[in-house]
């Protein structure tokens, strides 16, 4: 599904951030990718989703060369991804509803399937009752719920998520992971950057780390002790506490 | 349920670009204007060249005076007048229909309101001979004002040419002027939309980078921009539009009750002088500006899109 080779990545000013990175993300798995800040997991995440192009090496992506893309090209291709970005990157005159819509409206989806599918999705992020909230009035884990329901409504092949607990508790960041983990039983391919160590213990899934330009392969812990609840989740309640 | 209908963009949060509707909307106005103002000075210029061209005026100073006799024709008995001199050789001239002759009283009174009754009396205006011609091409004007110089010295044949030619070319440049502001303005007003789209898009740089990462085409992107520039000259091009005619029709009512004579001649009889033709290219002015602001905004967003990233 994704592919590096040997891949280098330099800024123009300054030491490169990754030297020589090769690995693969199969279809269906589910990776963290792991590092110190500043250790080139954004740059790495932005690589997959073409907003920046490798100094070196090849970065190939539902099996084309990134490079060979042309900018429509480009474009399609990203429909295929969900994207969550650490500053969330809602429209902030734009209610949640709205925000959610983006997507499905950029596919080019029928209006009638928007309706339908926008709330119930809102609904299951457990933001039913906010659907017409502009994003300043949400509390920070709830804009975060809402850009995570924009990232996953098109139903992306491949999930990319950029510190996407980095502005919640622990006890929201697992919740936030369990919906990870009901997308990728429904075959979703996940890759989640961070830097919170309880959540790499806590779910069993394959570390990709980056140290020093160079990254490494870490396989699960053996010991899934904590494995998600299987069955369908609902892993927010219509929720006020949080506010 | 609220529908999902509110765009992405949001350019009409300040900037210059909430000008655009002014802008637009007084350009609109002076192009239909000056268009206006071209159609009718063609339509002017058509109008004296038609009733103009194919009249010819003979002046023949002391008309009732007997003429010399060339020296080709000895003098039999009693001379002819002078007029009666230019109408034999006017009878003989090929491509004439049909003369009205102004004896001196008759251009007496048609000078009158010009020049009052006394100094009228103390002048002696040439008789005028008044000529349609019926084939301008077999005309040979030169020969003729040699043949009648030869027999009546002194009659003048005026043919209008100099006086048409200068109304020619006042109403052409008024014509080309007009059509030149259509132009300059347009330009304006297209380079107006220019900035427009672009001040907005670098406003929403961030918004269209998003659109971008989430899959978003140019096309798309491009459409919004599109939606805000339609949005914000639309109603300002109708309603220029709107009052641009209707400046048109009122300044055409303010000459009417003058008009007769020549003016109702030159047509001022229709609404502003202007056919139904002109009033459709008139029409026309608005909708072409809103085409091609639609068109340019495209094309803006299109070019800077790619720019941008």
């Amino acid at each position: 599904m994704v592919r590096f080779e040997n891949v280098e990545m330099r800024y123009p000013a300054g030491p490169p951030i990754l030297t020589d990175v090769t690995f693969e993300l199969e279809a269906n798995s589910f990776h963290f990718l792991t590092g110190k800040s500043g250790a080139g997991k954004s740059s790495l995440l932005r690589m997959i989703y073409l907003a920046l192009v490798p100094s070196g090496g090849r970065v190939v992506v539902f099996g084309r060369d990134t490079k060979t893309l042309s900018r429509d090209e480009i474009a399609d291709f990203r429909r295929r991804l969900g994207i969550v970005f650490q500053d969330f990157r809602l429209i902030g005159h734009l209610s949640a509803r709205e925000n959610v819509a983006l997507p499905l409206r950029i596919a080019g989806t029928r209006e009638a399937v928007i309706r339908r599918h926008v709330p119930e999705l809102l609904d299951w992020v457990g933001l039913g009752d906010h659907m017409d909230a502009l994003p300043h009035t949400l509390s920070g884990g709830q804009q975060q719920r809402v850009a995570i329901a924009r990232a996953v409504i098109a139903r992306p092949a491949l999930l990319l998520a950029d510190e996407p607990t980095g502005n919640v508790d622990d006890r929201i960041a697992f919740r936030l992971l369990y919906l990870f983990e009901e997308l990728h039983r429904a075959g979703t391919t996940i890759l989640v950057a961070t830097h919170n160590d309880a959540l790499c213990d806590r779910f069993a899934h394959p570390r990709l780390h980056i140290e020093a330009g160079l990254l490494h392969r870490v396989a699960a812990p053996n010991s899934p002790a904590d494995q998600a609840p299987t069955g369908r989740v609902v892993p927010f309640a219509r929720d006020q506490a949080e506010a | 349920m609220a529908r999902l209908t509110r765009s992405e963009i949001a350019i009409s949060r300040g900037g210059s670009a909430s000008y655009l509707g002014w802008v637009v909307g007084a350009m609109v106005y002076v192009a239909v204007l000056a268009a206006a103002g071209a159609l009718f000075a063609h339509s002017v210029s058509d109008r004296w060249s038609l009733s103009l061209s194919g009249v010819l005026t003979v002046q023949v100073p002391d008309a009732d005076q007997t003429a010399e006799s060339g020296p080709a024709i000895p003098a039999p008995g009693a001379q002819p007048t002078r007029l009666a001199a230019v109408l034999e050789i006017l009878r003989i001239t090929p491509g004439i229909g049909h003369l009205t002759i102004l004896d001196r009283d008759r251009a007496r009174a048609l000078l009158t309101p010009w020049l009052g009754a006394d100094l009228v009396g103390q002048i002696d205006p040439p008789t005028l001979i008044d000529i349609r011609l019926m084939d301008s091409a077999a005309m040979d004007i030169g020969a003729l004002r040699e043949r009648l110089d030869r027999r009546v010295p002194g009659t003048v044949v005026d043919d209008h040419g100099p006086w048409l030619s200068r109304v020619a070319a006042v109403t052409q440049a008024a014509e080309r002027g007009g059509w030149l502001i259509v132009l300059l303005v347009g330009a304006v007003a297209t380079l107006s939309v220019v900035f427009a789209v672009l001040s907005g898009l670098s406003m929403n740089r961030d918004v269209v980078e998003l659109l971008h990462l989430m899959g978003a085409r140019d096309g798309y992107v491009a459409k919004r921009f599109q939606t805000f520039v339609l949005m914000a000259a639309m109603p300002a091009i109708v309603i220029a539009g709107m009052l641009a005619v209707a400046t048109i029709i009122a300044i055409g009512a303010v000459s009417q009750p003058d008009s007769v004579g020549v003016e109702a001649a030159m047509g001022f009889g229709r609404i502003g002088g202007l056919t139904l033709l002109d009033w459709l290219a008139i029409c026309a002015v608005p909708a072409v500006f809103a085409v091609f602001t639609l068109v340019t905004a495209r094309l803006a967003a299109m070019v800077a899109l790619r720019r941008l990233v």
